[in-house]
């Protein structure tokens, strides 16, 4: 009896290793084929066109080590314009939530300047916010706050309403005041919406600041990428991309993980 | 005695209706009035500053009546929306087969699920000058963004659709000698269409973002390119023309979209977009 449930155990954990191998060898080399194929095609095409991998990775390290620091710079500026847009945008757009959801007279007043914005292509505002707020970084935040922030309150109602009779009228039942209802109940159980509102408003924040970026063309990655890209400096022009690429991953990841966390601890 | 039960519960339905309708009437004058507040605001700051800075709303009004006139408008509007159309359709062609076999074989998923979710998370606007670079200046490079922002939703939503489609539907499937094919298109299809509408709802927001950028940076055409013309010639109330109608194609593709999700797929609606 227990001699053939060992023995099942065991296929069984061969049949994982072997699993775990093979997808190990499958990404790792359909990682080759793709890095060969760019570099036989890099070597094969005009250099003001495209770059080998081979370039573009020692052009990536030259500029990372280069000691007047453009690259990190430009990391650094870019994420001095994420980083406050996207944690004005989180708390106001809970708070604008939170107001819909619980007050009708300003769902009412609101929801129809929310439904345009929503619906309206973040960056087709820029041209005209260049023309109030000049090109200096306010512009750049209120980009990236108006990207971001509605998702999360479009989000937040829908929570609100999702929630509403199930959890307040027990509170409410119990004498619950309006700032418990809200702090110990409603923001609470809203918590999942907002982290679902925050990883689609990263995405359209992460946009609109590379394309503000382009616009002014002076700083941050988008502006390095810019530069690079109109004098045909393919190899420079990758090294940006790449930060640009691992920057969003890596948020994406922290707020993936937030996301998980908050959903083990508050949702049923 | 049951006769006199049902007209006063027929009454109190109706009476509730009524009620319903006036709380409905006094939301939507709610509404009207929020509006008109901001387009009173807006006509009062223009009249006030600079008209470089901001017209009036009745110029809009006009400017919006000027070009629809012309002709301009319109050309401009086909011309965008050709391009988010034709983005879009490919997006769906090539993403729905993809996130068909990623969830189907395993090995096809664990080779291409790095790229998509790293592409995914990486704003690939950033890839216009490349693309611009190798496909010119006119169409090719914006159906190409449109593509590269809006193929990812609906890689994963119907990766995530497939997901759902456990064992209890598939072996009795494979049982009754079901083809490959037969699987995918009878048992599978069905069960991904409404993830895949939930998708391209998302794709829909993404792709708009790419027609205006694309159109920014490459040729200006469309509506993108004749916003930044008024714009950077400082003509206020013709720029708010091409960022309505904008807002106007994001709002009724969105809606077209949720209203051909239940056309399609009345019988399960996905709230929540997964991602």
């Amino acid at each position: 009896m227990t001699v053939t449930e060992d023995a099942a155990l065991h296929t069984v954990r061969a049949r994982i290793r072997r699993a775990k191998i093979d997808r190990v060898l499958i990404v790792a080399l359909t990682l080759a084929g793709f890095l060969s194929v760019w570099e036989i095609v890099g070597h094969l095409t005009n250099p003001l066109f495209f770059a080998p991998v081979s370039d573009v990775l020692v052009v990536f390290w030259k500029q990372l080590i280069d000691p007047s620091h453009r690259l990190i710079d430009g990391l650094v500026e870019t994420l001095a314009i994420l980083v406050p847009g996207f944690v004005i945008a989180s708390v106001m757009g809970v708070v604008l939530g939170v107001l819909m959801g619980r007050s009708n007279l300003a769902l009412q007043l609101l929801d129809p300047y929310v439904t345009i914005f929503y619906n309206t292509p973040r960056v087709a505002l820029i041209p005209l916010l260049l023309l109030w707020l000049g090109i200096g970084d306010t512009l750049k935040i209120v980009v990236v706050v108006l990207a971001a922030i509605f998702p999360v309150s479009v989000n937040v109602t829908a929570g609100i309403r999702d929630i509403s009779g199930q959890f307040t009228e027990p509170a409410r039942s119990m004498n619950a005041s309006e700032g418990q209802l809200l702090w110990k109940v409603i923001l609470p159980a809203t918590l999942p919406y907002v982290m679902a509102g925050l990883k689609l408003g990263l995405g359209r924040a992460l946009t609109t600041v590379i394309v503000a970026e382009f616009f002014v063309s002076l700083s941050g990655l988008g502006g390095l990428l810019h530069a690079a890209s109109s004098t045909y400096q393919m190899a420079k022009m990758f090294a940006p991309a790449i930060i640009l690429a691992a920057m969003g991953i890596a948020i994406d990841g922290l707020l993936t993980y937030l996301e998980r966390r908050v959903l083990e601890r508050y949702s049923a | 005695m049951v006769a006199s039960l049902a007209m006063s519960l027929t009454a109190a339905a109706t009476r509730e209706a009524a009620a319903r309708r006036v709380v409905k009437r006094h939301n939507l004058a709610i509404r009207a009035g929020s509006v008109a507040a901001l387009l009173l605001a807006w006509e009062i700051c223009g009249l006030l500053t600079p008209h470089i800075f901001l017209s009036p709303f009745h110029e809009t009004v006009l400017a919006f009546w000027r070009l629809s006139r012309d002709g301009m408008l319109l050309a401009a509007t086909w011309n965008s929306l050709a391009v988010l159309l034709a983005g879009l359709a490919i997006s769906v062609l090539l993403g729905m087969p993809l996130g068909l076999l990623m969830g189907r074989y395993v090995r096809f998923n664990w080779a291409l699920s790095p790229y998509v979710n790293g592409l995914y998370a990486t704003p690939t606007v950033a890839l216009l000058p490349v693309l611009s670079l190798w496909l010119g200046l006119y169409a090719a490079p914006k159906i190409a963004i449109v593509v590269l922002l809006a193929i990812f939703p609906i890689i994963k939503n119907t990766y995530a659709g497939v997901a759902t489609v456990g064992p209890e539907l598939l072996e009795p499937a494979s049982s009754m000698q079901a083809s490959e094919f037969q699987i995918a298109r009878s048992v599978i299809a069905p069960a991904i269409v409404p993830f895949v509408m939930a998708g391209l709802r998302l794709s829909v927001g993404r792709g708009i973002v790419g027609v205006v950028v694309g159109e920014f940076f490459t040729a200006q055409t469309g509506l993108g390119g004749i916003l930044i013309r008024y714009a950077s010639s400082f003509h206020t109330a013709e720029m708010f023309v091409p960022i309505f109608v904008l807002a106007g194609i994001g709002y009724g593709l969105t809606a077209l979209v949720i209203v051909l999700q239940e056309r399609i797929a009345p019988w399960k609606e996905t709230d929540r977009d997964v991602n």
